[in-house]
């Protein structure tokens, strides 16, 4: 589904160039719940972005159901970044004139889809994360954790293949945190979808099925997380 | 696709509903101007064409200017058989007045009935209602009076106000009365080019007309030997001439062959033109008036487009967030120009229907308020100001709209170039230093382009077959536009030069205000630029009146000495030659016992170097003799006056200037039957006309052209000329319904009507003013828009509003500064270049530059003060800040 080989990200906006990400390879498999952890800085969020088709990387190849981002046009990526992947942002990221039902089929819309249809397959996601009654809410109307599922709602509208999360419940309290974590966990689709999370918090890294560790910019570990160990929150979160 | 705009583009504009207003309120001013600066061209072009050439309908026209050319000339070119001419039309036309009717003008025609206004094929689609049946009693009411066709308005109202059914209608044309007899009324379709005549038109019988335009014997002679024996023998010595010969040719003719034989055929005697060719020379008067206001109407749209592009230049970086998101959720860059460009077609659309109302009212205005004194000016009296056409509708929304396109595109390709990651992330944006490279070069570009233009205007433009005042004007302005687009870097560098002082000298809410202009010049420079057009404009506006005000004002004292002055109508229609008075006026104006002497003023404006220059007759010798006496050394050659006389001519210096004619040289003017050709035996300062002016004696004047006619009598009294002395003139004008002026009067009317035009060029550049203070509004607005967080730690660290309120004006307050000195440092050398390059080619005046700093120090000020009123608004928000809400903002 996704694989990164041998990639590496450097900056170079600052007077001094930061190398990023400094030379990762991995593979994403569909159904899998990958979550990426690391400390502030490591390079976490930018790998999620690679994978994402949000950037490119400076070399390496960064592949996307057999497609190497380098290869693909401005437009083919935002084709792809509208099909087929959905993100989930810490910030919520849902633009604020528009009411929550229209920020979920703004992908929709986008794509071309009549307003009828975009706002009907819309509402069928905010019934999935439980939102309907919020449909004509506007963002600032709602609570944050209302407004994290309506952005999970809006990454999973055009059905995509993968939905990627970046930091999505650091904003967020514990219990609205568990809310939201178990919404991503149902989210995989053994053999389609995978969801991949940046997050720092080791315990909603365990709602994942397998933890990718970074620091600098490199892969520090990559294990699979157990089955008896998955969603399981410490006493004190 | 349309839900998606009014998702993205239009509810932001109705959240953004203060900034969307000022944004559609700086288009709407810029498309008012254009719509009534284009109202203002139109009437000015329709009336200038119909003066020139009322009732175009002919495919060659033969005329000798002003002069008229031999009504023979037409019965010589039916004679002549030329192929291909199918008709010969001779026609007179002028204005004359209704002193029955209020003394409304109307247009008289001079046609010969048979063939023009009752045949079978009615070129005018003229309807003829008799009125007058053929029997004994109506030819008795019909001897004496001349018969005429009135147009339907003039005979309901002749009919309503006769005393009896056997009334005749008197018409007025300079000083003479005629008695009239309305054999019926004419009616004519909106098509028709009697139309363009307005609603008064008078027909008569050809020669008839002509007597009246070209009188006949004086009336002593008539008396003398009888009328009609006079009228013979004065037709022998002046052969009725007629304002103009059209003539029709078959379609399928060739024009160019035919002019060409006609020409051949008539010699010198007249000049055969096309009328294109023919209004080419009023074209080349007005092109320049026409310019500027089209001119002034374009500055307008361009200080509106780079506020519209400020507006939205910050739209695009506060919506950045938003385009990230859109970004990462799969918009196209495509689709991010667009939403922008939605964005700003609805907002140029909005202003545009709203400025197209705006400069009605705007144009149709000023029309009305100076409708009387330019009415005077034409043929046609009725000043119409009209509506704009659907070429201005159409061109008024486009402009709107491509104005807020252009304005627009370069931030909504900002926008798409956003990187997504990035912005989404609310990590800073960098404008890359391509786009600072295009910035400057674009500005160099553009300040380079327009002074290349005006380097070479003389060679490109008339080999690309345009005036060089397009060079002129269009150099002008595209070198403004460049140095309103290098307004941020050119401000940037003013304010890091006095940044140092000002936080030296200023209080920490200036200080603040002073550190926010240098740390956004892209922001604050486009209005100080916009704000430093405004000034500069009216700098050099005021300079430019200054400048001339002075010389003119002397030349004015100097020309104008005489006691009283005689004039029929007002004095644009004496100095347009349309109220003329008969030549035995000057001679019972010198008979009154309390005239020492009267100079006798006639003007005409003959085609000279395809353009049209003033003549100036004057009884020479006797004004000579009286300005010695009442202005001793005043009046610069005066000694030359007196030499004029057998085709001895004196010529204005912007004559000389204009024409390149010097002292010794001759000149040739299209005379009534043939060219005269005149000596120039000296060069006079004088602002009569901007074409230059030509100064010939009355007698010589009255032999060369066949024109004996006087438009003004400049009286001289015996004693000091006070009220009880001049009583006797006075009661002489009122009998004769002349209007008579003292000197100061005289000199006021004048100084009025050249304040007159700078008045309707200040109009316009306030209306530049205003949207340049809506921009301050705009600029300001943003400013606190960007500044929330830190103007809400102001407050949480104990700032109270006031102080907030004051961080505000003083930026608004420093803007206008830095607007204002702008505005001088350009405004200078643009006065310069108006008045040393542009009025030197136009009208070869040449003015010493004065500088107005009596004006600049008060239209400084008022800049000043606009934008300090701009910042009120964007202040208010700024105190109303919460806090909380402030510091949480990103």
């Amino acid at each position: 589904m996704i694989e990164l080989v041998d990639v590496r990200k450097i900056y170079d906006h600052a007077r001094k160039p930061v190398e990023a990400v400094r030379g990762v390879s991995l593979t994403v498999t569909g159904g899998e719940f990958v979550t990426i952890m690391g400390p502030s800085g490591s390079g976490k969020s930018t790998l999620m972005h690679l994978m994402g088709a949000l950037d490119t990387p400076t070399s390496g190849q960064a592949i996307f159901q057999g497609h190497d981002l380098h290869d693909l046009s401005d437009t083919e990526r935002s084709l792809l970044r509208r099909n087929r992947i959905g993100f989930v942002f810490q910030a919520f990221n849902l633009l604020p004139t528009l009411t929550a039902a229209e920020n979920v089929a703004l992908p929709l819309l986008l794509g071309g889809h009549s307003r009828r249809e975009a706002m009907a397959r819309a509402t069928a996601c905010l019934e999935r994360v439980g939102l309907v009654h919020r449909a004509d809410h506007f963002p600032e109307e709602m609570s944050g954790g209302e407004m994290q599922r309506t952005a999970v709602a809006r990454a999973l509208v055009a059905g995509p293949d993968a939905v990627l999360c970046d930091e999505p419940t650091g904003n967020l309290d514990t219990a609205t945190s568990r809310e939201v974590l178990k919404l991503l966990a149902s989210l995989p689709e053994p053999g389609r979808r995978v969801v991949v999370m940046v997050t720092h918090d080791p315990a909603a890294a365990r709602y994942g099925t397998r933890l990718i560790r970074i620091r600098d910019g490199r892969i520090e570990s990559d294990e699979p997380i157990s089955a008896s160990q998955q969603g399981v929150y410490p006493a004190s979160y | 696709m349309l839900s998606l705009d009014r998702l993205l583009s239009w509810r932001y504009l109705f959240q953004r509903w203060d900034r969307s207003l000022l944004i559609i309120a700086s288009i709407a001013l810029g498309v008012a101007t254009l719509v009534a600066t284009r109202i203002l061209n139109q009437f000015i072009e329709t009336s200038a064409t119909q003066t020139a050439t009322p009732l175009a309908g002919g495919d060659i026209l033969v005329t000798n200017g002003e002069f008229g050319v031999p009504r023979s000339i037409a019965d010589e070119i039916i004679a002549a058989q030329i192929p291909g001419i199918v008709r010969v039309l001779p026609l007179a036309v002028d204005r004359v007045y209704l002193p029955e009717l209020q003394g409304k003008a109307a247009v008289l025609i001079g046609v010969e009935l048979s063939r023009q206004l009752l045949e079978a094929e009615n070129p005018w689609q003229v309807q003829f209602t008799r009125t007058l049946e053929l029997t004994l009693a109506n030819a008795i009411r019909a001897a004496n009076r001349r018969l005429i066709v009135v147009s339907k308005p003039i005979y309901d109202a002749w009919v309503a106000q006769r005393p009896s059914d056997t009334a005749g209608l008197l018409i007025r044309y300079g000083s003479q009365t005629l008695d009239c007899l309305p054999i019926g009324y004419m009616e004519y379709p909106e098509s028709s080019p009697v139309a363009l005549l307005g609603r008064n038109v008078i027909g008569m019988e050809l020669s008839q007309a002509a007597r009246t335009t070209r009188p006949g014997p004086p009336a002593a002679a008539a008396a003398v030997v009888g009328g009609s024996v006079a009228e013979s023998a004065w037709d022998l010595v002046f052969p009725i001439r007629v304002s103009r010969i059209d003539v029709r040719i078959d379609p399928s003719a060739n024009r160019a062959a035919i002019q060409a034989a006609l020409q051949q055929q008539l010699g010198d005697r007249a000049q055969v033109r096309t009328p294109e060719e023919y209004r080419q020379t009023s074209q080349e008067i007005i092109g320049g008036l026409q310019i500027g206001f089209a001119l002034c109407s374009a500055g307008a749209m361009v200080v509106g487009l780079f506020l519209v592009y400020n507006a939205l230049s910050v739209t695009v970086a506060e919506r950045r967030h938003d385009i990230g998101i859109l970004r990462s959720i799969g918009a196209t860059r495509l689709q991010i120009v667009r939403v922008f460009t939605t964005a700003a077609v609805l907002l140029g659309g909005v202003g545009a229907a709203s400025g197209i109302p705006l400069g009605i009212v705007l144009g149709r205005g000023v029309l009305h308020k100076y409708g009387q004194d330019l009415g005077s000016m034409f043929v046609n009296p009725e000043v119409d100001p009209g509506w704009p056409t659907v070429s201005t509708v159409v061109l008024a929304g486009l402009a709107g709209i491509l104005t807020a396109v252009a304005a627009a595109f370069i931030p909504a390709v900002q926008a798409a170039c956003e990187d997504p990651a990035t912005a989404v992330r609310r990590i800073p944006g960098t404008v890359g230093g391509a786009w600072h490279r295009a910035h400057q070069a674009t500005c160099f570009l553009l300040i380079a382009a327009g002074i290349t233009l005006i380097v070479v205007r003389n060679e490109l433009f008339p080999a690309l077959g345009m005036h060089p005042r397009n060079g002129s004007f269009g150099g002008l302005l595209t070198a403004l536009v460049g140095l309103l687009l290098a307004a941020p870097i050119v401000v940037g560098i003013m304010v890091r030069m006095v940044h140092p002082v000002l936080r030296r000298i200023l209080p920490i809410e200036a200080r603040i205000a002073a550190d926010n202009l240098i740390r956004s010049p892209g922001r604050t420079g486009v209005v100080i630029g916009a704000l430093g057009a405004g000034v500069a404009v009216m700098i050099q506006t005021a300079g430019v009146g200054r400048s001339n005000q002075e010389p003119v004002e002397q030349w004015l004292n100097r020309v104008i000495h005489a006691d009283r002055f005689v004039f029929a109508g007002n004095i644009t229609e004496a100095n347009s030659s349309q109220t003329p008075l008969a030549p035995e006026i000057l001679r019972e104006l010198r008979a009154l016992p309390e005239v020492a002497a009267v100079v006798g003023f006639r003007y005409a404006r003959p085609e000279y170097n395809s353009t049209r220059i003033m003549m100036v007759a004057l009884d020479a010798a006797t004004y000579a003799e009286l300005s010695n006496q009442r202005i001793p050394g005043q009046i610069a050659q005066l000694e030359l006056l007196p030499r004029l006389g057998g085709g001895r001519v004196l010529i204005s210096d912007n004559f000389a200037l204009k024409h390149g004619v010097r002292p010794g040289e001759s000149l040739v003017i299209a005379g009534t039957e043939g060219p005269v050709q005149l000596q120039v035996i000296g060069t006079v300062n004088d602002y009569t006309w901007a074409r230059g002016t030509i100064f010939i004696d009355r007698s010589d004047y009255a032999r060369l052209f066949r024109d004996e006619l006087v438009d003004i009598a400049h009286v001289f009294l015996r004693g000091a000329g006070s009220a009880e002395e001049s009583e006797g003139l006075a009661s002489f004008a009122a009998d004769r319904g002349l209007t008579i002026q003292g000197k100061e009067a005289m000199r006021r009317l004048l100084a009025d009507l050249i304040d007159q035009f700078y008045t309707v060029a200040f109009l316009q550049q306030i209306v530049v003013g205003i949207v340049a203070s809506l921009g301050v509004v705009t600029a300001l607005l943003i400013s606190v828009l960007q500044r929330k967080r830190e103007l809400g730690l102001l407050l949480a660290v104990g700032a109270t509003p006031g102080q907030i309120l004051r961080t505000v004006l003083s930026e608004a307050l420093l803007m206008g500064l830095f607007g204002t000195l702008l505005g001088i440092l350009i405004g200078i050398p643009l006065e310069w270049y108006v008045l040393r390059v542009v009025l030197v080619e136009e009208s070869g005046f040449v003015f010493d530059l004065l500088i107005p700093w009596k004006q600049a120090a008060i239209i400084g000020a008022g800049s000043m003060m606009i934008a300090m009123l701009a910042g009120l608004l964007p202040a208010w928000h700024a105190v109303r800040t919460r806090i909380p809400d402030a510091i949480a903002y990103e």
